[in-house]
């Protein structure tokens, strides 16, 4: 209840500040507060909120229905004075797939909020959704997102979808979880008195758990404990303790690229897409062929990650895909302090299956994952390992003490006398509220810097000389002034998506040669239907294509050139045959 | 399938007739790639690439109502086409890859009946294909392959049949009839992908190999096949089976090329199943003395060819001898609209897989009994007599056994390996406070074929008292067992 009246005084305070107008000031007509988390349920009822409320701007549409039977609300970002959100380049934003890990869900919703409230006030974003379209889904795994808010969970709990799995292969399914045994809303941790335990209570601050090293005792008088893990007693009575929680398959395991099975994938779910989530969204984004970059938020470490997940699929990635990536992770690091750029199994660890895998190696699409939140940030000071004082500093005057479960005395059936207590769900992985808003928005600020990389297609110089009688050679240039490229290599070598294809009509297309530059370079003819030449290489980034053709016209007559791509915005042009234009 | 009614009380079995239901219906001609595929997904797939769908398919040119090939000879520069093939020496019907290694001039292009349709200068490249569903499955996919589905599972037939397997762990094995043997051609042990956790393609774990061998040596006896076509088995229900469920998993064409199965079995054949082989033998007839036939339709009698292809122009020469219609096609020059003269012929669709109509019984009866034999041979769990002793006043020990009397283990070595289902186990019905020594449920992952999972526990109990003990098993079912604490020193209690 706290909460929620901070909330209502903050929306207060939007309505009024308003009225002024000022450059940052940017007033949606949906207040949401940005210093707090919302569930599953809050989260929809916002996103509709601002879907009913920006109609012009954004259009909400069902994708489906998870596990649980929540609503899967994409919102498409897309101006509908700029056409169909499919003719131009698209983006793919989403986060929460593990559910514990909610503030990503708070990112893509701050995104939706704010992108709206610029439309039209701030240009570098109005332009950016004129030119392209953007897909948000504030989360993949709605319903492990509510058990988390719901339910006794640690910090690292509920990352799953809820289609439980017998974990300890007896038969039955998640029948011994942890348990909330002090009834705090908290799974926390089990510690023993033990003479022959391995730690010790410091003797400042009983908070802290010590552990002796290998060749050390502790002094006489000395209390010593085991620890016993999450709190939790034998509930099925098979003499183990929390050996089948309630929790089912991770989603990001799930996908259909590099996708193996749960003994050397943990997680994988029984087939790839069997999760109705990612069932969900595959159809959406194999209906949507213009996605060229995509962006999953997780938490926590602060990362921007990109694929691959296993080594031996390193080659994939060719030198012209990693610039790209390059680029984008090296302004991504300036934009989002404490976070490092890396490679996912390289840096990280071994994914196979992962959301991100198939985005970028099944759609050759440039997709990155966020892990969002690092406790640099609390200090913010180059202080890369903090010491548990520091730790116990922040969380003592910071957080004021909202992310500890002080140590309470238990009569556990099987341990005995034990203590319960330690750090909440909401102390390692989740942003701290009042640092939430920033976290959002430096994230989103480099989820648009990445959008806008999407490639963007002009016309560059047109040459027209008559070559004899009405035959009359033509030579064009396509310029991409973007930085991604409008086929990747990925779906060059792949042959994902259909070709780009440029075409001229309006008079007889005789011959057609591609040019590899203005000056002093071969023609390399096109060889078939001259009048529609297949551009399976598409226009690299920052980069252009030539191509000349010859075509039988009377002078004066117009002839038109349109070059189309999949995931590059249409450009048509229309000349007449006659001497123009000098390279 | 009467005389083999006992096979069943062994186990049940789950029968897919035809996974493909819409691809066998196809109404005009249809080239064999076009009707073996799917039909959901062909409205869909761009072959080309080019932004148009199916626009270039292949085309019954000379209207006979199919589609074959087209040879061109020495195709011209400007065709789009290039020369990869020579005819056979000794039969200039048979087709075979130059050999551009010993500097030998290829001199034909080979490909479906067609046109140019869209003028892009590739030949019938975008027809009317869908999925092939035998290379959708999720083990070993291949990725980026139009025929392969443009992810795992992504066909309603295959990703039906997926999630209905998975929710029936007492399947122990599978049996897909399908293009690829790997009964014939038993698979090979022990290497694995490039995970190191799985086995790669074709390959199973060494540890099953033994009765990949067994089952194979049956299915051997029972066909007479000595040779069966085969190919790998990426993305196939047969490497998804065993590779992903872990279960045995066998794949045959059904059907072979007479000169494919054991010559010298038609003696004691006679003698043993008379009725089942008089059905063989026009075919073998024929096959056996293709040389004999001047009746054959070609002029000179054509010399036999040994590649597969050559074969094959046997075969259908010998069916033609003893009065078949053809499977092979002579080829027969054509005006083509935009090459010029070709040639159109070869074999008929689906010709080198279809069972031929009279094999119908015959083959039927073959997989029948390699079925029941199978179902035979699958894991049985008997429990054995419990055993009770009384260690003490209130203290007893109780020992149960179950054994395999199947001819298979309950598990397979890679179904062990993939966890996926909860092993073999006992579990005794009492609290663990009444447990003394022994783990209440105590388990195997896969009992072998003759060997047992023993369980033995101490427990608190009086005299008199029944104590439910229960064997589990996902493969073969549960059994109660209900133990009597007797006094005296052994006691029996009632299975």
């Amino acid at each position: 209840m706290r909460i929620l009246t901070t909330m209502l005084a903050m929306v207060g305070a939007c309505a009024i500040g308003a009225g002024a107008r000022a450059q940052q000031d940017m007033p949606s007509k949906v207040p949401i507060a940005f210093d707090r988390y919302y569930d599953s349920k809050q989260m929809n009822e916002h996103v509709k909120a601002i879907g009913a409320a920006y109609p012009e701007i954004v259009t909400i549409k069902s994708i489906g229905t998870s596990g649980e039977g929540r609503e899967m609300l994409v919102a498409i970002v897309n101006p509908t004075k700029g056409g169909p959100d499919t003719a131009k380049p698209a983006m793919w934003i989403d986060g929460n797939i593990h559910g514990n890990e909610v503030q990503a869900g708070e990112v893509v919703l701050y995104t939706l909020w704010y992108l709206t409230k610029s439309y039209g006030v701030n240009e570098r974003l109005t332009k950016l959704m004129d030119s392209t379209s953007l897909y948000l889904l504030v989360s993949v795994n709605p319903d492990g997102r509510q058990y988390w808010f719901d339910n006794a969970n640690t910090p690292h709990s509920s990352r799953h979808n809820r289609r439980l799995i017998d974990h300890d292969l007896d038969g039955k399914i998640a029948e011994d979880g942890p348990d909330d045994l002090d009834k705090d809303g908290h799974i926390t941790q089990m510690w023993r008195e033990d003479p022959n335990g391995r730690w010790t209570r410091s003797q400042t601050d009983d908070r802290v758990f010590v552990r002796l090293r290998d060749d050390q005792q502790a002094g006489a008088g000395v209390k010593t404990y085991t620890s016993l893990g999450e709190e939790g007693i034998d509930n099925d009575d098979d003499g183990k303790i929390n050996e089948d929680p309630p929790f089912g398959d991770d989603m990001n395991r799930n996908w259909p690229s590099d996708w193996q099975p749960t003994h050397i994938q943990g997680g994988a779910g029984p087939y790839p897409v069997s999760a109705p989530e990612v069932k969900n969204i595959v159809a959406f984004v194999q209906a949507h062929p213009n996605i060229m970059a995509a962006q999953s938020y997780h938490n926590a470490g602060g990362m921007i990650l990109r694929g691959p997940g296993s080594a031996y699929r390193d080659g994939k990635y060719a030198p012209e895909d990693v610039r790209v990536y390059d680029e984008l992770q090296r302004v991504g690091e300036q934009i989002l302090p404490y976070y490092r750029a890396m490679v996912l199994h390289r840096d990280l660890y071994r994914v196979h299956g992962g959301e991100i895998n198939w985005f970028a190696e099944g759609l050759g699409a440039y997709a990155f994952t966020n892990e969002l939140w690092n406790e640099g940030k609390y200090f913010q000071r180059e202080n890369g390992n903090p010491s548990e004082e520091q730790r116990w500093l922040w969380r003592d005057r910071m957080a004021f003490g909202q992310t500890f479960a002080p140590y309470k005395e238990f009569e556990h059936p099987q341990y005995g006398k034990v203590l319960i207590g330690g750090l909440n769900k909401w102390s390692s992985r989740v942003t701290p509220t009042f640092m939430l808003e920033e976290e959002c928005h430096r994230n989103f600020a480099f989820t648009m810097y990445h959008a806008e990389q999407m490639p963007m297609l002009e016309w560059g110089d047109v040459v027209v000389k008559k070559k004899a009688g009405s035959l009359w050679e033509v030579t064009a240039e396509v310029r991409n002034t973007h930085l991604m490229p409008t086929r990747s290599v990925m779906q060059q070598r792949d042959r994902i998506g259909r070709v780009d294809v440029w075409e001229m009509t309006g008079a007889k297309v005789v011959a057609a040669a591609k040019l590899d530059g203005w000056f002093g370079t071969t023609a390399r003819p096109v060889e078939r239907e001259p009048g529609r030449v297949q551009m399976g290489e598409g226009v690299s980034g920052r980069g252009g294509r030539i191509v000349r053709w010859f075509v039988d016209g009377a002078e004066g007559a117009s002839v038109t050139m349109v070059y189309s791509s999949e995931r590059a915005k249409k450009i048509e042009r229309t000349i007449e045959l006659r001497e123009m234009g000098k390279r | 399938m009467k005389e083999h009614a006992g096979a069943l009380a062994h186990g049940d079995v789950y029968v897919v007739a035809t996974l493909n239901p819409d691809g066998s219906e196809s109404g005009k001609p249809r080239s064999r790639r076009e009707s073996a595929r799917n039909q959901a997904a062909a409205g869909v797939i761009d072959a080309d690439r080019d932004g148009r769908i199916n626009e270039d398919p292949p085309v019954d040119l000379d209207e006979d109502g199919r589609i074959l090939w087209m040879r061109v000879k020495n195709p011209a520069a400007g065709s789009g086409l290039t020369a990869e093939y020579v005819v056979e020496e000794g039969d200039p019907r048979v087709m075979r890859r130059a050999d551009r290694g010993k500097g030998e001039r290829a001199v034909y292009a080979l490909l479906p009946e067609c046109r140019d349709a869209d003028g892009d200068g590739l030949f019938g490249e975008d027809g009317f294909e869908g999925v092939e569903l035998d290379r959708n499955f999720p083990y070993h996919w291949p990725e980026f392959r139009d025929e392969s589905g443009k992810v795992p599972l992504s066909e309603p037939e295959t990703r039906g049949l997926a999630a209905w397997m998975v929710g029936h762990p007492n399947i122990v094995g599978v049996v897909v009839y399908a293009p690829a043997d790997n009964l014939v051609n038993v698979p090979p042990g022990g290497k694995m992908d490039e995970t190191g956790e799985a086995p790669t393609t074709n390959h199973v774990l060494d540890a099953d190999r033994g009765v990949y061998e067994r089952v194979g040596e049956k299915f051997r006896e029972i066909t007479k096949q000595k040779e069966a076509p085969t190919r790998d088995n990426e993305g196939t229900l047969q490497g998804w089976a065993y590779a992903q469920l872990g279960v045995w998993s066998f794949s045959t064409p059904v059907w072979v090329r007479p000169d494919q199965l054991k010559q010298e079995e038609k003696k004691e054949e006679k003698k043993e199943e008379p009725k089942a082989e008089k059905k063989e033998e026009p075919v073998k007839e024929g096959e056996s003395k293709p040389e004999k036939g001047d009746d054959a339709p070609a002029k000179a009698a054509p010399k036999k060819i040994d590649s597969e292809e050559g074969k094959w122009v046997s075969y259908s020469d010998g069916l033609v001898a003893s009065g078949k219609a053809a499977g092979f096609v002579d080829w027969k020059p054509f005006k083509h609209p935009q090459l010029g003269d070709v040639e159109i012929g070869g074999f008929l669709p689906g010709f080198r897989v279809d069972v031929p109509e009279n094999e119908v019984a015959r083959l039927a009866a073959e997989q029948a009994k390699f079925v029941a034999d199978l179902l035979e041979k699958t894991p049985r769990l008997v429990v054995r007599p419990a055993i009770v002793e009384q260690l003490g006043s209130e203290v007893w020990r109780v020992s149960v056994e179950a054994v395999n009397e199947g001819l298979l283990p309950t598990r397979t070595a890679m179904g062990v390996k993939v966890r996926r289902l909860p092993p073999t186990r006992w579990t005794i019905g009492l609290e663990r406070a009444r447990v003394l020594a022994g783990d209440r449920v105590v388990r195997a992952d896969s009992v072998a074929a003759g060997g047992d999972l023993r369980a033995a526990w101490t427990i608190t109990g009086s005299e008199g008292e029944r104590v439910k003990v229960m064997l589990e098993s996902p493969e073969c079912g549960m059994q109660e067992v209900e133990v009597v604490l007797g006094a005296g020193e052994k006691k029996e209690g009632r299975p």
